[in-house]
């Protein structure tokens, strides 16, 4: 079942403080996770010790039944693939079609079978008609779609996102958005998402919520989010219908805290009014 | 005095084959001592028209009057000097900019710039750097050593030690968690209420728009949609619909409620205005 | 920036641009070398005759080609004056009192301007028709059998495309940031020397710092998706060798045949 094992890691950038202070988790195969928490709060330590861009200092990390080490280095990149936030600095390529194959050159996929998967991946996320297209022509949610298509192409058991939309205009945010809730939907991957998108945490399976190199929340959106004292206490954003409910028991009104706004708005309707 | 656009165009590399007009005949007025948020798709225009504002980028028709100074396609570049010191630009992802070796020293690079002496600058840049709340026990300490929130109030302080009039910020908070970005956004309306300095930002981000701004400017096309006070856009439902964008959730919680039949007549701001009107509807 | 046509790509429709880059490098290196063969005037018109050709096939406007000599011009004109100072054979041409200009000063700087030309040409005429990175896949194909000698071809290749992947971004960046640092009121153009040496650290030291996070984003990202240096990986891009390609291996053989030729006799 769980496809991701951390076991008491811990990593400092410069041997002083530690930017990820014995962190344990299990990721259930599957699932979609999203990590929330500041900037600096060790989300992106997380991401980048998971495919072994950094070196732990101390604990475990067991992925897909493999110990992630200098042996299995490889071995384990090609089962997690990464989006990362800034656009252009992970467009590889010089147009759509070399930047997918990028990943393809590197796995050694005959050069004859790579036409057909970079048309196939393109097409799944909507970028046929670009393959030609140079970086420079494409908007930020375009290249941001291309790595995806790069990473995909390389059939990853877990995709992570590390806070791959934050960078983008609302219309690029939304399309990515969409992409990762679809791909949640239709394929057996794992998803990891690291964002400050407290919308995007509510529809995922699990949530884990960081502070200062700790993991100090994991569970259900609902049962994380619903907890707003602590969310409040280490000065992170609760969703707003959580918000809307708090305001109203100032005023003397009772209403269950729910995640989605609809509901909250429901349950007013509930109330008695004056006409 | 406003900021006066008058049948402003802008059209980059005229005459090749890649010319492209970003902006059209722009007729705008941007009011003094006004916090004022332009919006607008990407590629509408944004960061074209605010460039005209510290003559950057001159008009390639029509004029541009700014605290009694007028740009426009003939003006010589040399008179816009004095003009960029009461009109501060802040880029996005400002902290690029910054390349001294103390913050001190690169906060009073500006005020330096402008003919003030290095006892004057420095005077201004520890002011500056009060008012984004940067400690002194950091104005020693390289500014490459900071945070990714510190170091783009440096940059802004460095912006703001010119003691600027008009305080242009192209989409100040991107890239920067909630918490950064709600306080930077706090900082602004301090700026703007309590050194009285006019604002102009650049968004993306409609819950900032609606509870820190005053007016708003939407750009299409290169051209303005519409400027309408932050309250009065957000009033009527259409502009949101039209140009597709979400509105705030104290706005959406607002519709919900009115098509389920309760409907809140008065402004609300904030979401405990909202509770206290909905309270007022609950009997007893 | 415009008017500098030196190296620089044309993307046009012709047979020439449809060349292997393999062949089109190694008859530029063929052709090089007649160039500096001892063939005399009438060699030289024969490369002439074939460059120009070349040229005509590859679409390529001759005020294109010209326009690439234009920084070399300044050379040119300066290898004249050193020659004529120093050469002082062949009959007089002119005599200022003790001073006179020998005729061969004039011969052997035409020599050496006709030589010039004709290498700037044919070089205008290898990457005018050739993309960058084609060029590169090339260079990188034709240094696979120095891998033997530790040449390490791949990494060349992969280094001179990443470098032409981001120059675009890299001018954007400067821009933005002389523009950022404009509105702190930096002015490039203008004021003494030391404001002039701000200035130029001002744009210089934002634009390492960015160079050096993107070269590092990149690094991130070109590992996490599997590049290992020295490591066996495919290529999309293959380049194939046909039929033109062949032919224009055999002219410039020809070619240089021909000249060696003229040489001895």
């Amino acid at each position: 079942m769980e496809c991701i094992k951390v076991k008491d890691l811990a990593y400092s950038y410069d041997g002083e403080n530690y930017a990820v202070k014995n962190v344990s988790f299990n990721i259930k195969r599957g699932s979609y996770t999203t990590i929330i928490g500041h900037n600096g709060s060790g989300k992106s330590t997380i991401a980048k010790l998971l495919i072994g861009l950094l070196e732990k200092n101390q604990g475990s990390i067991e992925i897909e039944g493999l110990e992630l080490n200098m042996e299995n280095i490889y071995k384990i990149r090609n089962k997690v693939g990464i989006v990362f936030q800034n656009p252009d600095n992970q467009f590889i390529g010089s147009t759509v079609r070399d930047d997918i194959a990028f990943g393809l050159e590197n796995h050694c996929v005959p050069q004859i079978q790579m036409d057909p998967i970079i048309e196939e991946f393109a097409k799944k996320v909507n970028m046929s008609e670009f393959l030609d297209s140079e970086p420079g022509h494409l908007s930020g949610g375009q290249k941001q779609r291309v790595a995806i298509a790069g990473v995909l192409a390389m059939h990853p058991d877990i995709i992570i996102f590390d806070e791959s939309t934050s960078m983008l205009d609302p219309q690029g945010k939304d399309e990515i958005k969409r992409f990762i809730y679809q791909l949640h939907q239709n394929k057996q991957l794992t998803i990891i998402s690291i964002t400050h998108d407290i919308e995007e945490v509510s529809v995922s399976d699990d949530v884990i919520v960081m502070n200062d190199g700790n993991i100090i929340m994991h569970g259900k959106p609902e049962e994380v989010l619903l907890n707003d004292k602590k969310l409040i206490d280490i000065k992170l954003d609760v969703p707003f219908s959580i918000k809307l409910s708090l305001a109203l028991a100032k005023q003397g009104i009772k209403i269950e805290k729910q995640l989605s706004l609809e509901k909250v708005v429901d349950a007013i309707c509930q109330l008695d009014l004056k006409k | 005095m406003p900021i006066r656009f008058e049948k402003v165009s802008h059209v980059y590399s005229d005459g090749s084959p890649f010319t492209y007009a970003a902006l059209k005949e722009i007729d705008l007025e941007i009011a003094e001592g006004k916090l004022t948020a332009i919006i607008g798709a990407t590629g509408s225009g944004k960061s074209t028209l605010v460039q005209h504002l510290n003559a950057l980028l001159l008009p390639s028709n029509g004029k541009v009057e700014v605290l009694d100074r007028i740009i426009s396609s003939d003006e010589k570049p040399t008179k816009l000097k004095s003009l960029r010191k009461d009109v501060g630009l802040v880029f996005q992802f400002p902290e690029y900019q910054l390349f001294e070796e103390t913050i001190l020293k690169d906060v009073a690079f500006g005020p330096k710039n402008f003919e003030f002496t290095e006892e004057e600058a420095n005077a201004k840049a520890k002011k500056a750097l009060a008012m984004v709340n940067i400690d002194p026990s950091y104005y020693e300490k390289s500014p490459l050593d900071l945070s990714g929130g510190q170091k783009r109030r440096v940059a802004i302080a460095g912006i703001l030690a010119m003691d600027p009039k008009i305080i242009v910020l192209d989409e100040p908070t991107a890239g920067l968690d909630p918490q950064g970005a709600k306080a930077m956004m706090e900082l602004f309306k301090e700026l703007n209420t309590k050194y009285g300095k006019t604002i102009i930002i650049v968004s993306h981000d409609m819950e900032h728009v609606f509870n820190y701004c005053d007016d708003v400017v939407v750009l299409e096309h290169g051209s303005v949609r519409c400027h309408l006070s932050v309250d009065q856009f957000f009033k009527d439902s259409k502009w949101c619909e039209e140009l597709h964008i979400i509105p705030p959730f104290v706005i959406q919680a607002k519709q919900m409620l009115k098509a389920k039949g309760i409907e809140i007549m008065a402004d609300v701001k904030t979401v405990d205005d909202l509770a206290y009107e909905i309270a007022k509807k609950v009997k007893n | 920036m415009g008017s500098f046509t030196l190296g620089k790509y044309l993307p046009l429709n012709s047979c020439i641009h449809k060349l292997d880059p393999r062949a089109k490098i190694i008859a530029m290196l063929i052709v090089l070398i007649a160039i500096f063969l001892p063939a005399g005037w009438l060699g030289y018109g024969l490369i002439a005759l074939c460059v120009v050709s070349l040229i005509f096939l590859a679409k390529l406007s001759l005020k294109f080609v010209l326009k690439a000599m234009k920084p070399m011009m300044f050379m040119m004109v300066f290898l004249l004056v050193v020659n004529i100072f120093v050469i002082k054979t062949g009959f007089v041409i002119v005599s200022l009192g003790s001073f006179a200009i020998y005729s061969d000063a004039f011969i052997q700087t035409l020599y050496i301007v006709v030589r010039l030309v004709l290498m700037i040409m044919i070089t205008t005429a290898l990457t005018a028709t050739t993309k960058p990175l084609d060029l590169t896949l090339g260079i990188e194909d034709l240094l696979k059998p120095f891998a033997r000698f530790k040449v390490p071809s791949h990494e060349i290749a992969m280094l001179i495309s990443i470098a032409l992947r981001f120059i675009p971004d890299l001018i954007e960046e400067t821009q933005r940031i002389m523009k950022a640092q404009t509105s702190r009121g930096v002015d490039l153009k203008e004021g003494k020397l030391k404001e002039k040496i701000m200035a130029i650290l001002s744009l210089i030291v934002p634009l390492f710092v960015s160079a050096f996070q993107r070269a590092e984003d990149l690094a991130n990202a070109m590992e996490a998706r599997g590049y290992a240096p020295g490591a066996a990986r495919t290529r999309y891009k293959v380049l194939k060798m046909e039929r033109n390609d062949y032919i224009l291996l055999a002219a410039s053989g020809a070619l240089v045949i021909a000249l060696i030729i003229l040489s001895i006799l």
